[in-house]
This record gives structure tokens, sequence and C-alpha cells, in this order.
């Protein structure tokens, strides 16, 4: 096995017991001792995971990888999750390469059910309740209690902040979590530091198509009708007020042929990016992305070809993200990087999951790593390290 | 070209002599030289003997230009480089062999232990040698990237002084060629 020593603390998030006990300065190397901003430049040069690795050396590198903290890496794939052992695989885009993270005890936890950057939307069953987790620091913050049997039932998460404070560290209580549940018919919304969470919005005829996005303070979802629900939430009750707006695409497929719908918040543009695959063998065969474009009174699906110049797209149920190629190295451009998450929340299921980069200009689909990652039956979800 | 001489007083009261051109790589000592206080010479209070001299052969090698050297440090000549229509390819050449040249200076430079590049990043980062300071900065993560945290402690002979609670309470990360790399 690898060596144990290659390790990180786990940050306990809003704990109490902050260790302030006495710091032993026996035979310190010159090295602990460098001017914080020295420090900083090293710091600043390394990438993931040697920025956590470098931060578990000794207690005054510590500080400083506390205090310089970025907010996001390069993107990556979590491919093997055993939340009841609390073991988490990686595979890292950048340098081809596979890592590992345990955590001692787990989490007692059955099922990932969102994931947002680095957070991960964990349900823990026997206390019906929610948890978010960074794999990557242990930081770990428990969403308010649903008193409600379905419980089990979100499938689609998604945080409006981030739930850690940066500045201090602490939780932050006023940070927005939205959910859908089984069946989408239900707008869930709570804070962090609220007592439960509210149904906001509530389907009886149709329901929404499983996406959910947070775009310019707003959030975005579709319904079985083809409306485009554009929600924003205000006061103190985070009261929310619906627009509805039916926004006509064109686009016509066969009718062996199916279509999933995904908006992605693509930096000044809201997307939307359909999935089509083929009934018979459930395998993408293409996919078609639309702007999403206001005029006054007006909104408009237009079809786009290309990505933005040097853009790669991290498509997945859970989470989209649009990512600059130049920014991080080892990515195609103007490429689709998918993968298929629905399936979460049914544990490990029979069929294989779908992953691959679809090139956009030749509608060529290509396997994302040279090599299969073990185990074969878990959705890929897309993360976002950050510590 | 001639230049003026400069003298420095290292911490341990050794004088060495640098010219006026290649001082001028570090901000600091070009501030004292633009202020006029050249007469006799300048003390470095916090820059021994035997780093002193390889101070010098820095800013010899880059005395006068602050810029170039960090593009170097940054991995050397933009392999993208757009080829424009007049482009001069002679002169690309000598430039490459210009940046190999230096590249391989900076390879010999920097070949000394963790002790030496430490006094050499304190002195750079005392002296506002912004190109020395980069590549001593770029040396310490090199000799930390891709290691344990075991390794990179050994790299710089820190010990951890995390206690057994905290080391029981960790998170592991693991690399999975750990096994065929590590011990090389």
């Amino acid at each position: 096995m690898a060596s144990r020593n290659s390790a990180v603390f786990m940050r306990e998030v809003g704990s109490s017991s902050s260790p302030n006990r006495e710091m032993k300065m026996a035979d310190h190397s010159r090295w602990s001792e460098l001017p914080n901003h020295i420090t900083e430049m090293i710091v600043n040069r390394l990438g993931f995971p040697d920025i956590i690795r470098f931060g578990a050396v000794c207690r005054s590198w510590r500080s400083v990888y506390t205090e310089v903290r970025r907010p996001r890496y390069h993107p990556m794939v979590l491919y093997e999750y055993n939340l009841q052992k609390g073991t988490f695989g990686f595979y890292s885009f950048e340098d081809k390469k596979v890592y590992w993270i345990n955590v001692r005890d787990g989490y007692q936890s059955r099922h990932c059910v969102g994931s947002c950057e680095s957070w991960l939307v964990l349900s823990s069953p026997y206390l019906r309740n929610y948890f978010l987790l960074n794999p990557f620091t242990g930081a770990r913050v428990e969403c308010p209690y649903v008193n409600r049997p379905d419980v089990d039932l979100f499938t689609k998460v998604i945080l409006l902040d981030s739930p850690i404070d940066l500045t201090t560290k602490e939780t932050n209580y006023y940070c927005t979590v939205v959910a859908l549940n089984l069946f989408s018919t239900e707008l869930n919304i709570c804070r962090l530091g609220d007592a439960r969470w509210n149904v906001v919005l509530k389907l009886d005829r149709e329901h929404f198509l499983g996406c959910l996005v947070y775009f310019k303070n707003k959030i975005y979802t579709l319904s079985t009708s083809g409306e485009l629900w554009i929600i924003s939430l205000s006061g103190p009750m985070l009261r929310a007020t619906v627009e509805k707006v039916l926004v006509q695409i064109n686009l016509t497929i066969g009718l062996e042929f199916q279509k999933e719908c995904y908006l992605v918040e693509a930096e000044d543009y809201l997307l939307m990016v359909i999935r089509i695959k083929r009934k018979s063998t459930k395998k993408t065969v293409r996919f078609v992305i639309f702007k999403l474009v206001q005029n006054p009174g007006e909104y408009k699906w237009i079809r786009e070809y290309n990505l933005p110049d040097d853009r790669a797209l991290f498509l997945g149920r859970l989470c989209s993200r649009i990512v600059s190629t130049t920014e991080y190295g080892g990515l195609q451009e103007n490429s689709i990087y998918f993968t298929d998450d629905k399936l979460l929340h049914k544990a490990r299921v029979s069929e294989y999951p779908e992953t691959g980069i679809y090139n956009i200009r030749s509608g060529i689909i290509t396997p994302y790593h040279s090599f299969d990652l073990y185990p074969f039956d878990l959705p890929h979800i897309w993360i976002t390290p950050s510590v | 070209m001639s230049s003026t001489k400069i003298f420095l007083k290292s911490s341990d009261d050794k004088t060495f002599e640098i010219d006026e051109t290649a001082a001028r790589a570090s901000e600091t000592l070009k501030n004292i030289i633009d202020g006029g206080c050249l007469d006799g010479v300048i003390p470095l209070p916090n820059v021994s003997s035997n780093i002193l001299p390889k101070v010098i052969e820095y800013c010899k090698k880059h005395g006068g230009d602050n810029g170039s050297s960090k593009k170097i440090a940054n991995g050397g000549v933009d392999k993208d480089k757009e080829i424009l229509p007049d482009y001069d390819e002679e002169e690309d050449k000598r430039e490459k062999v210009r940046v190999d040249e230096l590249k391989k200076w900076e390879e010999e430079y920097m070949d000394f232990d963790q002790q030496v590049l430490y006094d050499l990043m304190l002195a750079a980062n005392y002296l506002h040698i912004k190109g020395l300071l980069d590549l001593t900065v770029e040396k310490a993560a090199s000799m930390i990237r891709g290691r344990t945290p075991d390794q990179i402690r050994e790299n710089f002979n820190i010990n951890s002084d995390f206690t057994p609670e905290e080391e029981e309470e960790m998170i592991l990360i693991e690399d999975e060629w750990d096994d065929e790399w590590a011990f090389d």
C-alpha cells in the first residue's frame, strides 16, 4: 500500500474544540520559519494535490496553507466512492493520475445526491438528514433536518453560496441550498442556519426536467412543457418569485432517439445542452447546444455550433461547468466531457455508466482516460478540488 | 563597457567587488546607488560571505535586465509562438541558443543543497532580486511536487511538529503510483 504518511488533516467545521494547546518548538528546521510571503510564493506554484501535502508537513506550513487557499483547482473525476468506508478515488486530467483519499471512520452515508464545486451532498438516511462534505479537507456541514418520509429522495441539489466562510472558516449559515425531489415536482429550499427545509414550488400536472442552475442571482429550471422557469429569491424568508416563459427550440430528432436536457452556467451565458441518445442502446450519439438570449420582453434559445475559444464543458446531471483549457492543462478545447450521473441515488447500477469526450466540431466521442477506472459501475461525478 | 565598481560587505565583514551594472539587478542596491550613497562600502548585514559570491554571480549574469530571467524561470521559449510572415528564423535560432545557454547556466548555478537554497532565497528577498527569488522559489516548489509529506520533510530537513492526536485525525490522500515511485 502507499505510504500512510501522505496525509491531510481533517478540519472540523464549526467545531468548538479548537486545539489551543502548547506547541512544542523542539528542533525546528529554518524552513518552517521562512517569511510568510516567500512561503506563499512557493504555495502559489503548487497544484493539487501537492498543496494538500505541503500543508501536512509542519504546523507553520499548515498555517500558510490554511491562509492561502485558492478557490479552485483543476476539474477532476470522482470515480470511486465508498461512503461507508470513507474512500474516494479521483482521476486528474492534468497529470492523468489517480488519487485516493481515505477517511478513517467513513460517513454512514448511503447516497451522494449532488456535487457543487468541491462539495458533495450526501444523505445520512438514519438521521433523516443531508450533509455537505468537502472530501479534500474533510470539512463537513449539516443541512437542516428534513421532517418528511421521502427524505432519501432529493436527486439534484445546488448550493448558491460557499458553505464555508473563506475568511473565518466557519459555517456560512446564510448559504442557500436548493433541491429537487425524486419526481422533480418540488423545489425545496433552505439556508444552512434554518431549522427546516421549505417547499417553495410544487407542480401537479407536469414536472421539472431535473436540471437546476444558479445564474446571475436567479435559479433556472425547465419543465416538461418546455417552459423555462426563472426563480428569484428575496427577503429574509426567501420568498420565491417565478417568471415562466415558453421558449421554443428548433430541434427535431428521430423516433429512435431520446433527449436529456442540461442547463449550464457558461460565464456570461446560460446554455442548454441537449444530449441525444439512441433509445435501443442508451448510448449518446450527439450533443446540441443552445444559448439563451434575452431581448426586451423575449427570450430565445439560439443554436451554438461551437464553444467559445479555448473552452471545454464538463457536463453532468449533478453539476456542469465550463472551463478554460488554457488555464487548465490536459483538456481538449471545444469538447464536452460527459458522464452519466443521474443514476446516483440508486447506488450501484447494472448498466455501465457512460462517459467520454465529445468533440463538438467532429462529433467524435473518445474515452477520457486511457485505462479503465475500476470499478466500472459507479457513475462518475465532476468535482473541482478546493482546500 | 566600463563600469564603476561597487563594494559590498557581508555580515561576517568580508568585502566583495561588483560592477555597478551588475549590482543594478538588485532593486535594493539600485536604490542605494541612485540615492548617491556610494562613498565606500555597502554593508549587507543579512548576507553572509558564503552566499554573497553566489548572489554576485547571479547579478553578473543578469546585470541590467530584470525581466528576461523570469521568462526563463517560467519554462523558456514560448512553444506556441505565432509564426508571422516577416518572422526572422535566424533571429529566433539565436534567441533559442541564448535561452538554452541561460537555462543550462541556471541549472548549474542552482546545483546546491537546501541550506544554500534557504540562504540564497532570503538574500534574494532582502536584496530584491526578483529573478533570483523566482528561481529559488521554483526550486523549492520542485522539491515539493509529487512527494509525500515525509519526503518533503526529508528534502527540507523539517521535523513534523503535529501531535499524535492530530496524526490520529488524519485524512489520507494517496497517490496510486506511490508503490512504484516512492523510494526512487
